[in-house]
């Protein structure tokens, strides 16, 4: 009995927990403290190669991955369709590249680690040592 | 792990004795080693990727219109020179493919060709541009570019960007400017939390016509112009302003009309007239309800009719489902003042009139993140008064009768991809 109730709470907790806001990182030697949602949408909608003078690199989760939804979701507001409009009068019209994918959440971690200059998200249950939390979407 | 990565695996794995004989080294060395091997080998095929890329569009589309009575010459009236009452798979059918190549850091290529199913899928290059950041903000690009005239000109035939079937006809369709030669100058800043793009631009094009007796080509030079899109949260405007300079030869009508070469120089002829080319528009989109509108304005000094067009839309999502609805109107105005110019001048402003407006009902259907199906009817009125007898962008009056009692409607299926 204890299990089934056990198994049901988790069932019911399950799209709670899939829904949980992500974190937007650095590497822990970046010279980035913090960042609004503002400046986070800004950031990833004009792929920006500078924030608050120094020189950053924006990475994204693959397309079609639940993250990025989720991601942009909180950031932007925007849904996975209309990004893609977006990007397409961008791309097409040669105002702009969308930001370079990373592979998976770990090549993400990976990579953010590595690189001073880098921006990503992860959701909170990737996070790791050597990485700082610049804002929490809801 | 990259199948590389593993094929590096054993490779490390038989070096380590060697590698240990030298250097006693221990299992943390080893996994460094790896790592960084792999890093090594993933930052070189990054690059790769980073240098080239490849994106494309693609539009299948059906349309025909529903009035059957018939042209002067026994020929079916036609919407904008092309849509007949007959299903055509071919006038909104197209795809482009675009190559962008990283040169440096600064410096990139980028070409885009476009083949149209009403140019038998001919290919065109539309772009084709070196571009330069001289500054994280500001970039300079030089080669062929799509004219920045209208709000959305420069993406209008990537259907997958906007929620019509095809762009408001009244305001995109009266003007046929297409591509220039030449170079443009983008600034990106902000004012507090509005963020701007300053565009200026300068070159030439050629603009075939086909609203006269014969083909006829306008030569448009020293043209110049600014364009401002602002936006501020879920709020984009858009500004712009054009300025050149056309001639229009028109000798070349004299056999095709059967009128004397005299009758058809300046100032029938155009030398050198001063143009304008002007928009202003309005976008709001909160990620449920759209809302859009522009104004257009071309003015040509001479006979030449100074003709306005423009559009209100409003559109909501529901999930994948957008339904939405357009108000379009076009008009002229000079066609009278020609008349101070000659008789042949006032019959060619009158050829050139255009009025009209048009209600668009539309759903857009999201298939899936990337295609979307389109359906679209729009119905047509309002295209004379007591100064301007046309049939709005239809086969004008003179060619065909008066078609307005017909309630005119465009009906438009398509299907758009972006990749």
């Amino acid at each position: 009995m204890l299990k089934k109730v056990c198994a049901v709470f988790l069932v019911l907790c399950c799209p709670a927990l899939s829904s949980a806001g992500m974190l937007v990182i650095v590497a822990e030697s970046s010279p980035l403290a913090q960042m609004d949602r503002h400046e986070v949408r800004q950031l990833y909608m004009d792929n920006a190669s500078r924030f608050g003078g120094y020189t950053v690199t924006v990475l994204d989760m693959p397309e079609g991955s639940q993250q990025r939804e989720r991601f942009y979701e909180g950031a932007t507001g925007k849904s996975a369709s209309q990004l893609k409009s977006y990007w397409a009068r961008m791309i097409f019209t040669g105002q702009g590249m969308p930001p370079r994918q990373v592979k998976n959440a770990r090549d993400m971690v990976q990579q953010v680690k590595q690189n001073p200059d880098a921006v990503g998200y992860v959701q909170e249950s990737d996070l790791q040592e050597g990485l700082r939390v610049l804002l929490r979407l809801p | 792990m990259t199948t590389t990565t593993r094929m590096l695996v054993p490779a490390v794995l038989l070096l380590a004795p060697v590698v240990q004989a030298q250097s006693p080294a221990s299992l943390e060395d080893m996994e460094r080693r790896l790592e960084q091997l792999e890093m090594q080998q993933y930052e070189k095929q990054n690059n790769w990727s980073d240098r080239l890329s490849l994106n494309g569009f693609m539009t299948y589309g059906v349309t025909r219109h529903d009035v059957h009575v018939r042209a002067n010459n026994g020929e079916p009236i036609d919407y904008i020179d092309r849509t007949t009452d007959e299903i055509s798979h071919r006038e909104l059918s197209r795809a482009g493919i675009q190559f962008n190549a990283t040169i440096s850091d600064e410096t990139s290529a980028t070409v885009q060709v476009l083949a149209r199913g009403r140019d038998d899928y001919d290919a065109q290059v539309q772009w084709a541009y070196l571009s330069h950041d001289l500054s994280p903000s500001v970039t300079v690009r030089a080669g062929r570019m799509v004219l920045p005239f209208f709000m959305h000109t420069q993406y209008n035939n990537v259907g997958y960007t906007y929620h019509w079937a095809t762009l408001p006809g009244e305001a995109y369709d009266v003007v046929p400017f297409d591509t220039m030669e030449g170079v443009d100058l983008s600034w990106n800043l902000n004012t507090g939390p509005v963020s701007h793009r300053l565009n200026v631009y300068g070159g030439a094009t050629d603009v075939p016509s086909f609203s006269l007796p014969a083909p006829v080509v306008y030569e448009v030079s020293e043209l110049t112009g600014i364009n401002l899109t602002s936006q501020w949260r879920d709020w984009t405007s858009w500004l712009s302003y054009s300025h050149a300079e056309v001639t229009l030869d028109l000798t070349d009508l004299a056999g095709p009309t059967g009128l004397p070469v005299a009758a058809l120089e300046a100032p029938v002829s155009l030398d050198e007239a001063q143009t304008y080319i002007s928009s202003v528009g309005l976008q709001y989109d909160n990620g449920a309800m759209v809302l859009m509108a522009e104004r257009t304005q071309l003015g040509i000094e001479g006979w030449f009719p100074t003709k306005w067009g423009g559009y209100v839309s409003a559109g909501y999502r529901f999930g994948p489902w957008m339904p939405h609805v357009t108000w379009g109107a076009a008009n002229a105005h000079g066609v009278s003042e020609a008349q101070s110019e000659g008789p042949v001048a006032a019959n060619f402003s009158a050829a050139n009139q255009v009025r009209s407006k048009s209600w668009t009902l539309g759903l857009r259907y999201e298939l899936e993140v990337g295609v979307a199906v389109k359906l679209e009817a729009q119905r047509f009125y309002d295209m004379s008064n007591d100064k301007i007898m046309t049939n709005g962008l239809f086969t004008p009056q003179g060619s065909a009768p008066s078609i307005e009692e017909e309630e005119p409607t465009v009906f438009r299926l398509t299907v758009d991809a972006a990749f």
